[in-house]
């Protein structure tokens, strides 16, 4: 029945029932992009719902642990305030790895430059990630 | 139920779409003038006029600055800027000297003294650069209404 409702995993987007989830993250980065302490006022999340944990990897590299696994990571949307704009910056935040699904569930997540790098946020560089997260599938 | 899967209101609870959540969406799209000036007449106002404004009046006026730089001045404080999403529409063909992102570079949206928030056009290889005419700006803002109990 077009323009009907299908209960499911693409349905009444607005509905309670959806089983979407929206994670909202906001950090102040620390030098070379270190991760506040979770709680601190830097670090607005209270990292005992949806996100166990964030850690620093490599050069603009950070893992983000959930609690639970998922049936898939639907939307990701990253973006930075630069301390002072630099294209040289971080500018861009792009999902590298979905691992939201699996047995130790998590995200991973690549700062890039305007031309496309790889580079850590700089001291007071705040840095937001955005995700939709589906809770279960479609009948 | 798994952990973290609760549906708790409040800043952070997974109940986005309650109105409890305290979301506030808003929107503003304005048609660019040469060297990105922004259009004179309508704001707030109609397309017709060059503007677009949606959610609730939150927009009390749009300055440009320097190059590609545009500080949006809000009638009220918010508790948080949450995320946002920052187009730019070329009205010629697509130039990748061109406006090809719009970034914020500044949130002050929770100080009440100055409620604003900055964004810059940038080209391509993220240099800073003026819209040009008929070049499209279209910006949504969520704002966070209160804070987590």
């Amino acid at each position: 029945m077009p323009g009907g409702i299908k209960p499911g995993y693409y349905h009444d987007y607005l509905s309670y029932e959806s089983g979407r989830n929206f994670v909202d993250i906001e950090f102040t980065a620390g030098v070379a992009g270190a991760v506040p302490a979770v709680n601190t006022a830097a670090f607005p999340h209270p990292g005992a719902g949806v996100v166990a944990s964030i850690v620093k990897g490599g050069v603009g590299v950070y893992t983000i642990n959930l609690n639970d696994a998922w049936v898939d990571l639907l939307v990701f949307r990253g973006w930075t305030i630069q301390a002072a704009y630099s294209a040289a910056g971080a500018c861009h935040v792009m999902v590298t790895a979905n691992n939201s699904g699996a047995a130790t569930p998590s995200i991973t997540v690549l700062v890039v430059n305007a031309a496309g790098a790889a580079v850590n946020p700089t001291t007071g560089d705040t840095i937001y990630f955005n995700f939709e997260l589906q809770l279960f599938n479609a009948n | 139920m798994g952990t973290g899967r609760g549906i708790k209101p409040g800043y952070y609870g997974e109940d986005y779409h309650s109105y409890l959540s305290g979301r506030n969406d808003v929107n503003l799209k304005w048609v660019s003038q040469a060297a990105g000036v922004l259009p004179a007449a309508g704001f707030p106002g109609s397309v017709a006029g060059g503007w677009l404004q949606a959610g609730g009046g939150a927009v009390d006026t749009v300055v440009h600055g320097g190059v590609g730089v545009y500080t949006i001045t809000l009638n009220d404080s918010w508790v948080d800027l949450v995320k946002w999403v920052l187009n730019c529409k070329q009205a010629a063909a697509f130039s990748a000297a061109g406006v090809c992102d719009v970034q914020v570079t500044a949130d002050n949206s929770a100080v009440d003294a100055t409620r604003t928030i900055v964004i810059l056009c940038t080209n391509a290889a993220g240099a800073a650069v003026e819209p040009a005419v008929n070049d499209v700006i279209s910006l949504e803002f969520t704002f966070q209404s209160f804070n987590a109990n």
